[in-house]
């Protein structure tokens, strides 16, 4: 710490406590130096000023959020798996116990079992289960489980459903082989339309190993976007952990497992669904378990179509049922009654009603009432397709198409497309801008041409610039004469920056000679992602130009010069490159120079590497050394 | 994952952010799991003895702090995803050492920051590139939907900052570390962080004066 006093308001003084500001915002100066800036900034305004900057800039880093959602889950898949080992450290060798009693099976490989023989019981053949990609995972399962997870899928995917389960043939189906009854059980469900899509049937099962009644399917199944209820119920006995007979193969496996097919699947077309939250539901009363009364209010600011969604007991008269009055008048304006219902899937009493009503604005009472048997979590008989919907469910109809929009974007997106290239011409030019964030977001080509219409006579520049990040993101080659126009000839910088970054997203060697007279621009930024972009390009038609760029005014534009000079490598730009190595005052430039001869690995940039192993810089030095031994070898 | 249906639904709606203090110093020394000390420590407990239904609470507890210190750090959300799932899964193998010598927050975003750091000295690639940003845009509309209500702005010139001012950046002036923990944490100097992270702030406000 210098002990000079530097607390007069002049000049020289002045940079000697703009170095220290920081350190004394964060009160880290020695006292001496504290008590000199302090006095210095009674008496001078500029470094005053100087200091509220920092500590607006800092405060405001400081109050960023701190918590991120993140668009998918990602639980680990690993934990369900190691979580039952650890429960049960016995269970592999009762399974492998289980396995030898188990007639027909050859041959046992750690936890493979080969099939032997064409068994009359279909028998499983057990490769090692997949745990990559894993959408969903509901294993492990205990007895009288109904366990149940959402996600979307943005769109249609190949998917993977591994299922073990309990089943047993129907007494009067033994003879002929076939036909059965599941007990613990898993089926997928759409979750807007509230239909069944998969289930795990009996007659699709095959033995899992052990009991007979251990069933299992494996098989990959096609699922549109939208977005799905995984379900699976379990019944009081036999179910992991709590085996009353042999356990299966991979017993920690009870319950659903999907997961996506492919070495190249691509997670992000899963994201998290939340039923409960989904915005289209204005009101709910669910999971209505025995002898309930529930009521709840709410008010409806305008005359709204509502779409109903009831499920409840009942044959003839209802047992488990829910209806709406008027709050003022207690007038009943909807009621669940047996004929307005259908079956709900599983027992023949699981009734449902699903439809849609006018409800004018006013305030209202949503009502259900539930009698002392079969309800949620305590099914007597089969559960109803969607377990969770026991109740009752009021939701926005309009909403809820928009919402079906929203999530059905591969089936609509022809119709998103078409709306979003029709508002890039919206008189406002928010509205614009929007589109074309969308229309990148979408990534369709067919919206190339409108894009690039945009991008040449859009009267706003933000606009225009963010045409030219669409057509970035979009990355198609048709793109580049439009933004070759753009990246020249655009009055407003951002726009021009943004076109030279989709240009270098793109790749196309078209683009290099603009490229190239972009490095000499007006605007800086300009002319750093130039350079970036012909970096990317990699064509060596560029490397003049980029030597010049070398001697920018912009630090940030001779740094990536070097980079891309380095991408490129090419062995004309060894002269320049080791000018900047040796000459230019910016470390960082000095630095990506060394790295980029090092790329080039030409021998006569050595003398100047080795001078540069002398630099001020150790990151110069270091780079320094890393290319001097590229160019040995 | 095994989440038994009628909790999940409350679960989920629960499981939503905390309170911080003023100062980022505060959430990371405090609590800031949804559950109050005692009951996460219940929690805990059972996910020690292998209970992955609680491993399960405090992953939807926690995952948003880890995500975004992954997400600010690492500047790509791809690679951000792979490394909270890594903290997790970390987490999960490590669980039976953690002590309640600290809040288990604490000790799982260490665990997070140690992730990232892991990859930022493993990642050969970035050796050879001019900027940790591989996509800036791509980026920008990351930050966008994982944090709405962040200043994308301030976002970007941090995910800019040259490597070694960011993670110094982020750690003192967001997460809230002090420099000796920082320090230990990247292996150098105090004053080597001082140093880093007066020139971290200065050109971030340089980036927002542009």
């Amino acid at each position: 710490m210098s002990e000079q006093d530097f607390s007069q308001p002049e000049g020289s003084n002045c940079e000697t406590v703009r170095e220290l500001l920081y350190g004394f915002f964060d009160e880290q100066l020695s006292e001496t130096a504290d008590g000199l800036v302090r006095r210095h900034l009674d008496l001078c305004k500029g470094c005053t000023d100087e200091l509220m900057q920092i500590k607006d800039t800092v405060n405001a880093i400081q109050s960023l959020p701190r918590e991120a959602t993140p668009a998918r889950v990602l639980w680990p898949p690993q934990v369900a798996r190691r979580a039952t080992v650890w429960k049960k450290p016995m269970l592999l060798a009762a399974t492998l116990a289980a396995l030898i009693l188990v007639p027909g099976i050859a041959t046992i490989t750690g936890l493979r079992l080969l099939r032997s023989n064409d068994d009359e019981v279909g028998q499983y053949t057990y490769g090692s289960v997949r745990r990559e990609n894993v959408i969903v995972e509901l294993v492990g399962l205990g007895d009288d489980e109904t366990v149940a997870r959402s996600f979307t899928l943005t769109r249609p995917i190949d998917v993977n459903v591994f299922a073990l389960g309990e089943g047993g043939v129907n007494v009067f189906g033994l003879g002929e082989g076939q036909g059965g009854d599941m007990f613990d059980y898993g089926w997928i469900m759409d979750a807007r339309a509230r239909e069944i899509v998969w289930s795990m049937d009996y007659d699709d099962t095959d033995h899992a190993g052990g009991a007979a009644k251990n069933r299992v399917i494996d098989e990959v199944i096609r699922l549109d976007s939208g977005s799905y209820t995984v379900y699976f119920v379990t019944d009081g006995s036999h179910s992991y952990g709590e085996w009353n007979s042999s356990p299966p193969i991979d017993g920690e496996l009870w319950g659903i497992t999907l997961s996506g097919v492919g070495d190249g699947f691509d997670m992000s077309a899963v994201t998290a669904y939340e039923p409960a939250s989904d915005p289209a539901i204005i009101v709910q009363l669910v999971e209505i378990r025995d002898d309930e009364r529930r009521r709840t209010r709410f008010t409806l600011d305008r005359d709204t179509e509502v779409r109903i969604y009831a499920l409840g007991e009942g044959s003839n008269d209802m047992f488990d049922y829910g209806w709406i009055e008027a709050a003022g008048s207690g007038r009943v304006v909807w009621e669940m009654t047996y004929r307005s219902t259908d079956h709900a899937g599983g027992a023949e009493k699981n009734r449902r009603f699903d439809g849609t009503m006018s409800l004018p604005s006013g305030d209202y009472i949503l009502r259900y009432e539930s009698d002392g048997s079969h309800s949620f979590g305590d099914w007597n008989d089969d559960p109803p397709d969607d377990p969770a919907g026991w109740g009752v469910t009021i939701m926005d109809a309009l909403g809820d198409a928009m919402a079906d929009i929203r999530v059905q974007e591969d089936r609509f997106s022809g119709l998103a497309l078409d709306a979003l290239i029709a508002a890039l011409q919206d008189p406002d030019a928010e509205v614009r801008r929007w589109a074309a964030l969308g229309l990148g977001d979408l990534g369709d080509p067919a919206a190339v041409d409108p894009l690039l219409e945009v991008l040449a006579n859009d009267s706003d520049g933000e606009v225009r610039r963010w045409a030219a990040w669409a057509l970035g993101e979009i990355q198609d080659e048709s793109a580049v004469g439009g933004l070759i126009h753009a990246v020249t000839d655009d009055d407003h910088h951002e726009a021009r920056r943004w076109a030279a970054w989709a240009l270098g997203e793109i790749q196309d060697e078209g683009a290099v000679r603009a490229l190239g007279d972009a490095l000499a621009d007006d605007s800086h930024e300009v002319r750093r992602w130039a350079a970036w972009a012909l970096g990317e390009i990699q064509d060596e038609r560029a490397v003049r130009a980029l030597g010049e760029a070398l001697g920018d005014d912009s630090h940030e534009v001779r740094r990536w010069a070097a980079w891309a000079l380095g991408e490129i490598a090419d062995s004309r730009a060894v002269e320049p490159l080791s000018r900047a190595v040796a000459n230019d005052d910016h470390h960082e430039v000095r630095r990506w120079a060394a790295w980029a001869l090092g790329e080039i690995a030409d021998p006569r940039a050595a003398e100047a590497l080795i001078a540069a192993m002398e630099d001020e810089s150790a990151e110069v030095r270091r780079w320094a050394i890393w290319a001097l031994g590229e160019i040995e070898r | 994952m095994p989440s038994v249906l009628n909790n999940s639904l409350e679960d989920i709606s629960g499981a939503v952010g905390y309170e911080t203090g003023d100062h980022p110093r505060a959430a990371v020394s405090g609590e800031f799991g949804t559950a109050p000390a005692w009951e996460e420590e219940d929690i805990v407990r059972r996910a020690q003895a292998g209970d992955s239904e609680a491993f399960a609470e405090l992953y939807e507890a926690h995952v948003g702090r880890v995500y975004a210190i992954c997400l600010r750090m690492l500047s790509d959300g791809r690679t951000a995803e792979e490394a909270t799932q890594d903290t997790f899964v970390r987490a999960w193998e490590a669980i039976g050492s953690f002590q309640f010598k600290s809040a288990f927050g604490t000790w799982l975003h260490r665990l997070g920051v140690n992730q990232v750091l892991t990859r930022l000295r493993s990642d050969k690639r970035r050796e050879s590139r001019v900027t940790v940003v591989e996509n800036l845009p791509e980026f920008e509309s990351e930050v966008r939907e994982a944090m709405p209500e962040t200043r994308l702005d301030l976002e970007s010139a941090i995910a800019l900052l040259p490597a070694g001012a960011k993670e110094v950046l982020v750690l003192h002036d967001i997460e809230g570390y002090s420099y000796w923990e920082i320090a230990e944490m990247l292996d150098t100097a105090e004053g080597t962080v001082k140093s880093r992270l007066n020139r971290a702030r200065r050109l971030v406000r340089e980036a927002l004066n542009k």
